[in-house]
């Protein structure tokens, strides 16, 4: 099942991989990303940021979401991140089980607006989680599980 | 069973790291810290002394973590491991005090040699391991 689904552009992190681990009780990560799961160095440098007992599972948005859907995460006490809003859509759209995402980080990039200390968005970003929100989807911004929660929008 | 953790180094490391564990782990486990011969007005032996003495063993477990081996700081908390039940910890690093701040009191002094084996693996060359971690195990589920 899946445990906590999480935005954040740097992945899997020290914030990640040991505080929210361990705070939902998650034995696996799946990180939902084209370009690690196509990028060798970027594999690596995630493999070794896995935590210790931890399944770690990198693969594209796509066979993320088949992986999903298949049945086969069922067994898990899923972690997913994906690294933006666009990615973590489309993981919604397909897999409508997920009811809650976290807003871990989203950087500052042209045009953003900064929404929490460590959320940026764009306006196009901003109309998908709307739609997201709109569909009775909790968005919620914590960078770490014992921080309160702030709802966006 | 209680836990205190106390970070105890040469200058400001101990500030220093509590600002990075909060930064992943947020806010939750205190953890008091000495910044040891800063203020040349201190007596820090003495301030080591008190630190550990003050302790209620019945009920609290104190851990102290130090910066270096061989340090003066590691040093004078080893003097006092004869007069009282303390566990010292030198090599202080970010992996091994997040590691003792989740660790149940209940299990703390069971769990430190483990503890301490695990982040020592921790440190590594990155260079050799960039490799060897591509293809540790499989990506699937």
């Amino acid at each position: 099942m899946i445990k906590l689904f999480r935005i954040d552009h740097r992945l899997l992190h020290g914030q990640v991989g040991f505080s929210w681990v361990r705070s939902i009780g998650a034995d696996c990560i799946l990180i939902a990303d084209d370009d690690s799961a196509t990028d060798s160095l970027k594999l690596a440098t995630l493999r070794l940021a896995k935590p210790q007992g931890i399944k770690l599972v990198v693969k594209t948005v796509e066979d993320s979401i088949k992986a999903i859907t298949s049945g086969v995460t069922d067994k898990y006490k899923l972690l997913i991140v994906t690294g933006s809003v666009a990615d973590a859509k489309r993981v919604c759209d397909a897999i409508p089980e997920i009811k809650s995402v976290n807003l871990g980080g989203i950087k500052k990039r042209e045009g953003t607006r900064q929404v929490s200390q460590a959320i940026f968005l764009l306006p196009e970003e901003e109309d998908m989680l709307h739609e997201l929100a709109g569909r009775g989807i909790e968005l919620e911004i914590r960078q770490v599980p014992t921080e309160t929660k702030t709802i966006y929008a | 069973m209680e836990k205190r953790i106390v970070v105890a180094t040469h200058g400001r490391f101990s500030e220093g790291i509590l600002t990075s564990m909060k930064m992943i782990f947020g806010d939750q486990v205190p953890v008091e810290c000495i910044t040891a011969y800063v203020d040349s007005g201190t007596d820090y032996q003495e301030l080591f002394r008190r630190t550990v003495a003050e302790n209620d063993y019945a009920t609290t477990e104190l851990v102290v973590l130090t910066d270096v081996l061989g340090g003066s700081v590691n040093n004078e908390f080893t003097k006092l491991l004869d007069e009282y039940p303390f566990h010292l910890v030198c090599g202080l690093n970010l992996a091994l005090l997040l590691e003792i701040a989740v660790c149940p009191a209940d299990t703390i002094a069971e769990q430190l040699p483990s503890i301490v084996e695990q982040a020592r693996e921790g440190i590594a060359l990155v260079n050799d391991h960039v490799e060897r971690a591509a293809e540790a195990d499989a990506n699937e589920f």
